[in-house]
């Protein structure tokens, strides 16, 4: 189990030129298989970047490796449309069935260190098999229904 | 399990994608009253852009209708032009009948609809009427409606029985309606 919150602070490091790119502050997700799509990462200046998961080259206890600076997006780059945008950020946000039932708010997150998949979604109304992720929008985050 | 949701806690619902983008807010649901099955919602905009959307959403276009949310595939589900919508909403008591009055065939009054309720499970359709007191009644009823004789935007015309079919509250319609169906099938 590795949850998100838990390496929320840690470095990220380029291992191309061993320089420190930033923090982890958020991430998105995307679904079918849902994973991990985009870190965001606190760097230096005003704006955060973007750096898709399959630039990581390994998710480590102390630091995350990605081969380059060379994925790092600027946020402001980015379309509120697109996948990766903060907007669509899973923390703090409610959860929706596809019935159109509400299912509390993401808590947290706990996912795979290894390849980022999303093992669930820790809501305030209990556990969601990340398998059951359909998308996460600007408003919501929508699950398929149980059973 | 069946959910029971009202029309007015629909309205103001919003209307979110699969992919979790709310694109507008429930302002009316338009549905036939002599069937009883939701046709369309007429839709409002969100945020700054709040006011009247010019834009409806068909009921075979919605995919499925929630306590918190109306959900659709995408933002393609809202119809654009909304013709077909405008001509269901100016049909006879489609566009409201909160505020119409209940009138048995007999001519007692039952109440003014305050309320319509709606099974939300399967297919949603209207199962009846939450019907304000009356001074003979003095009590708020719930009201089910198989077939009402007629409809227009200031009253509905129930068949006389409807009024020994009444409910506390909306979990007892289904009974009620059972009741009532059984009684009308005797009569016919």
């Amino acid at each position: 189990m590795m949850l998100f919150s838990t390496t929320q602070g840690r470095t990220v490091v380029a291992l191309s030129t061993a320089e420190r790119l930033g923090t982890i502050a958020a991430c998105t997700l995307a679904p079918s298989p849902a994973h991990i799509s985009a870190l965001h990462l606190k760097t230096r200046g005003r704006h955060g970047h973007i750096m898709l998961w399959k630039n990581v080259h390994s998710f480590g206890e102390d630091a995350v490796t990605v081969r380059s600076a060379e994925g790092l997006k600027p946020e402001k780059e980015l379309d509120s449309a697109e996948e990766a945008h903060k907007s669509h950020d899973p923390l703090g946000k409610r959860v929706l069935t596809e019935a159109g039932e509400s299912m509390g708010t993401v808590e947290d997150i706990d996912f795979d260190e290894q390849d980022g998949s999303l093992r669930a979604l820790l809501t305030t109304e209990g556990k969601v098999p990340g398998d059951r992720l359909m998308g996460v929008g600007s408003y919501a985050v929508v699950v398929h229904r149980p059973g | 399990m069946s959910t029971y949701l009202r029309a007015r806690e629909i309205s103001q619902e919003p209307v979110v994608t699969l992919a979790g983008e709310d694109v507008a807010r429930v302002k009316d649901i338009v549905f036939d009253p002599m069937r009883g099955s939701i046709t369309c919602f007429t839709l409002s905009g969100q945020g700054l852009l709040a006011g009247p959307l010019k834009r409806a959403l068909l009921w075979k276009k919605v995919h499925a209708l929630g306590p918190d949310a109306v959900m659709i595939r995408d933002e393609a589900s809202l119809e654009d032009d909304d013709e077909a919508a405008r001509e269901r909403i100016d049909a006879p008591g489609g566009g409201s009948v909160i505020g119409a009055r209940v009138i048995t065939e007999d001519g007692t009054a039952l109440g003014t609809i305050t309320d319509v309720i709606i099974e939300a499970s399967g297919t949603p359709r209207v199962i009846g009427y939450e019907v304000g007191p009356t001074a003979r009644t003095g009590q708020t009823v719930f009201l089910p409606v198989i077939k009402p004789k007629s409809v227009s935007g200031e009253m509905m015309v129930v068949p006389a029985c409807t009024a020994d079919f009444t409910a506390g509250d909306p979990a007892g319609l289904p009974a009620a309606a059972e009741g009532l169906r059984r009684r009308l099938e005797q009569e016919a």
